[in-house]
């Protein structure tokens, strides 16, 4: 740090010396949040339930349901909730109007979309920017109406004495006063919240905690796009916030923040509790999984996904870890156009395709029967599923008698629809045992027959047994497992991977760290990355081996045969986001 | 008594209120590319990498083979003689953008239109794949002939190693610099008092100031302005860039464009991205929120 002088340069040298040392300043920033640690996401709990917990949602759905149904298709503030005749007058001569219906309704199914008058009161001098024009001379009432489906308001200026609209104003992404009705529902959904709960009826809570105040702080759900706000609990020293999402009727999660002077204040949202509380519990940590015999460590990735390892199924190591390295996007009619897409951590990571949330578990059931059970991870890519967003979702699936599947999909949408989704997949198999060497065969129409070097196949030039087996890897036990592509036959619409697969000794430096992204996004051939670990090739006896599994899938949004692929469609006046995923990915089947 | 009177109050110049980078010139090399005068630096990289030369009414482009040399890049800033000082920023992927090649300053000949590397800025830890960005913004001031740029060079989750650099062109030094300050765009502007830089904070919507001296180095005299995040409908993203310009009426006006960032690779497709405009207050010396916009153009 340098003072300019402008003085004697005698004196300067003085000056300098008696004020200090040369160095540059730092300003400190309240970048450190005490409180960061304290975010978390709650728990799902299927829409019944709330609407059983808490009558006032029960009672607002009905009336929404109502209003889907009305036509205009808009919930209006009853005579309780809009005593005053002019104000009722007011909101009568705005629903009535053309311009102020005008997005009510979807454009091209004309399906009634969720709308909602939020404020109806006197029009103020503030809302003119200082030219009222024709409300100077009249009695002009303000009707503020909310479009969940767009997440966008409307506003009406209403002459009551002349019975007529005389403005109409929209704007997009941009969320009103809240209505009382929705004032008080919020403050009964963060209330009735199990996690709410078990803070505030918590007896051992400190001293500073055993009174408190409720607040409502504005907050936003900038990823659901939803109408969200945070009914607060300020304590002596600090405040817990609860984001609740009125568009969805639920909590979104919960978060502590300092009442103290130092810093700007905090704003917790939804893409904060996403953020903070994935990063911290499934990207900062390792986590285990025991089910069903199986045993596995999980953690989120910067940049490989969702990285599974130590899986073992009733004490036995089957894989040493499996990810998903890249996933390259490549479009037909744009040569060398496309993208290699990380997928990983949403905060300090090389992924550009991130987690909202950590792992979920579900069981899979066939004929009625649970045969196992799935760890599935999503990534988006924030403004999914607009054009040029992607969203990918990996799949785990373990089974109780011993077969796993390595499964993903992408859930569109994608930069079109020439578009050809290659996820490079990493399988380090312990076919038997941790750290046991591995003998690879592949079947030739007629019998097995050993590889003995490391090579690449594409599974469309491959043969498949009866069973429908590409490969079996076995140890020198002749445990192991068969290699099942999918060719459609998963019963997850899948239309088949067409995989490039490729068989290379295992080397640390090749791939089992997170790494970045591999190979181009746009080479059609086998030349997805992997293909450097086998070149030259190396031989494969008595070695352990990594199986690469680069599956080939074609998007397409021709409507009635949509393949990797998203659309928005309207469900109960709501965006909902339709999905064509297309999976794809081999089941290993134990060798008895 | 005069050594005391100074002790403690940095000279703080005496600028001209008003726009701080209005002296940039454009490079004497357009001209020799055929592409009129009429031209944007474009840096969208939507098909290419880089940055290149744009056409707007005719979508007509040129690009220097030097200028996909630092791979992706994002800021940059022209100076007095029409020298182009880029960033390079990573987007989809790291290779083409190495980590440890992020901390870096490029400069754009404004003679030749060659692009070379420029300065190497001095960084707590250099970045990493967890955190792969270093040079973020940059912002020229012509009073002090300064080029201030941002970087976020070795931050990591709980500990912000962040610095916002004053970089004397004329001699290519870092003059002064901002320590554990996490900073995306930064920009300067003339106040009715004195010199400052804002910065948008890569940790939250929060936009802050500094005053500058009269060299245009840091004081100890920074203030949070305001946040994004509390604006009417305003957003959790944080400032990429600052602009400054004086309207018709004499208006000075600040425009802050934004991104969703955390410390993770940038590139999206949002449509939705929205510009903040501003209005001087000479009065109160801050700025005064005229509304958000949609975003257009670099």
């Amino acid at each position: 740090m340098k003072f300019h002088s402008g003085i004697i340069l005698c004196l300067a040298f003085l000056w300098l010396g008696g004020c200090g040392d040369d160095k540059p300043k730092s300003v400190t920033l309240p970048v450190i949040d005490k409180f960061a640690d304290t975010s978390a996401l709650a728990k799902a709990v299927p829409g019944e339930q709330w609407h059983s917990d808490i009558p006032q949602l029960a009672d607002y759905w009905q009336r929404v349901q109502a209003a889907l149904q009305a036509n205009p298709p808009i919930l209006m503030l009853n005579a309780q909730e809009l005593p005053d005749a002019k104000a009722q007058l007011a909101q009568q001569l705005a629903v009535a109007n053309a311009k102020f219906l005008q997005f009510t309704r979807d454009e091209k199914t004309h399906e009634a979309l969720r709308n909602e008058i939020m404020t109806v009161r006197k029009a103020l001098p503030a809302d003119f920017n200082g030219n009222a024009g024709p409300c100077a001379q009249a009695e002009c009432w303000r009707v503020e109406m909310y479009d969940h489906f767009h997440n966008a308001s409307t506003i009406a200026f209403v002459d009551v004495g002349q019975q007529q609209v005389l403005g109409v104003s929209r704007q997009n992404y941009t969320q009103p006063d809240l209505s009382p009705r929705l004032v008080a529902l919020a403050s009964a959904i963060a209330g009735a919240a199990p996690e709410v709960q078990a803070i505030l009826q918590d007896r051992n809570r400190q001293p500073d905690k055993k009174d408190f105040k409720t607040a409502l702080q504005d907050s936003m759900c900038e990823r659901s796009h939803h109408l969200c706000v945070a009914p607060t609990y300020v304590f002596e020293n600090d405040a817990l916030w609860a984001i609740v999402d009125l568009t969805a009727g639920k909590l979104v999660g919960t978060r502590w923040t300092d009442l103290g002077a130092s810093g700007p204040k905090t704003v917790v949202t939804e893409r904060s509790l996403e953020n903070e509380t994935t990063f911290r519990n499934f990207c900062e940590k390792v986590n285990s999984l025991s089910q069903d015999g199986w045993n596995m460590e999980y953690v989120i990735t910067g940049s490989d996904g969702l990285q599974l390892s130590k899986v073992t199924f009733n004490g036995k190591q089957v894989l040493k870890n499996a990810k998903v390295m890249d996933w390259h996007v490549s479009y037909s009619t744009r040569e060398g156009f496309g993208y290699s897409d990380a997928i990983g951590c949403p905060l300090f990571s090389s992924a550009v395709v991130i987690a909202y949330n950590g792992p979920k578990t579900e069981p899979i059931v066939k004929d009625g029967q649970e045969v196992g059970f799935a760890v599935v991870q999503d990534f988006r890519q924030p403004p999914w599923p607009t054009p040029c967003n992607y969203r990918y979702v990996q799949r785990f699936e373990f089974y109780k008698d011993g077969r796993f599947r390595v499964a993903q999909a992408d859930f569109g949408r994608g930069c079109g629809t020439d578009g050809t989704y290659r996820p490079v997949v990493r399988i380090d198999l312990d076919a038997a045992g941790a750290g046991s060497t591995d003998t690879v065969a592949e079947w030739n129409g007629a019998d097995w027959t050993a590889w003995d070097k490391e090579q690449w196949r594409l599974q469309d030039d491959a043969k498949f047994s009866g069973e429908g087996y590409q490969y079996r890897v076995t140890g020198k036990d002749g445990k192991g497992f068969y290699v099942e592509p999918g060719r459609g036959q998963f019963g997850d619409a899948g239309r088949g991977d067409h995989a490039f697969t490729y068989f290379s000794a295992y080397k640390p430096e090749e791939g089992e760290q997170d790494t970045v992204t591999m190979g181009s996004c746009c080479n059609k051939d086998y030349q997805q990355g992997p293909e450097h670990f086998i070149e030259p090739a190396e031989p494969l006896k008595d070695k352990d081996v990594v199986l690469w599994y680069v599956p080939q899938m074609k998007n397409d949004g021709n409507p009635g045969s949509e393949y990797c692929w998203a659309d928005t469609r309207v469900k109960n006046g709501v965006q909902n986001i339709e999905v064509w995923p297309c999976w794809s990915g081999p089941m290993f089947v134990p060798v008895k | 008594m005069v050594l005391l009177a100074g002790c403690g109050k940095p000279d703080m110049g005496n600028f001209k209120p008003g726009v701080a980078d209005a002296c940039r010139a454009m490079p004497a090399f357009i001209s020799k590319t055929g592409m009129g005068a009429q031209v944007a630096i474009d840096t969208q990289q939507q098909g290419y990498m880089g940055l290149r030369l744009l056409q707007p009414q005719s979508g007509k482009s040129w690009q220097h083979p030097s200028w996909d040399d630092a791979g992706h890049v994002g800021a940059f800033a022209r100076d007095r003689d029409g020298n182009i000082y880029v960033a390079p920023t990573p987007d989809v992927s790291l290779a083409e953008n190495p980590p440890a090649l992020q901390n870096r300053i490029y400069r754009i000949d404004a003679q030749t239109g060659e692009m070379a590397l420029w300065l190497e800025l001095p960084a707590v830890a250099p970045p990493s794949p967890s955190n792969p960005f270093g040079t973020m913004g940059l912002f020229y001031d012509c009073d002090t002939n300064s080029l201030y740029a941002s970087s976020l060079a070795g931050s990591e989750p709980k500990q912000a190693n962040g610095r916002i650099y004053r970089v004397d062109v004329a001699t290519q030094k870092v003059m002064s610099q901002l320590e554990n300050t996490d900073a995306i765009g930064v920009g300067v502007f003339n106040g009715v008092e004195h010199k400052r830089l804002y910065f948008g904070s890569a940790r939250s919507s929060d936009v802050y100031s500094v005053a500058l001296d009269a060299a245009g180095d840091f004081t100890a005299d920074a203030r949070h302005e305001f946040a994004l995040a509390t604006l009417p409908d305003g957003n959790t993203t944080s400032a990429r860039k600052f602009s400054f310009k004086q309207e018709r009426d004499g208006q000075y006006v600040m425009q802050v464009k934004e991104v969703e960032f955390g410390f993770r690779l940038l590139a999206e497709n949002n449509p939705h991205r929205r510009m903040y405009r501003f209005a001087y207050q000479p009065g109160q010396g801050d700025w005064q929120f005229s509304g958000a916009f949609p975003e257009v153009g670099e």
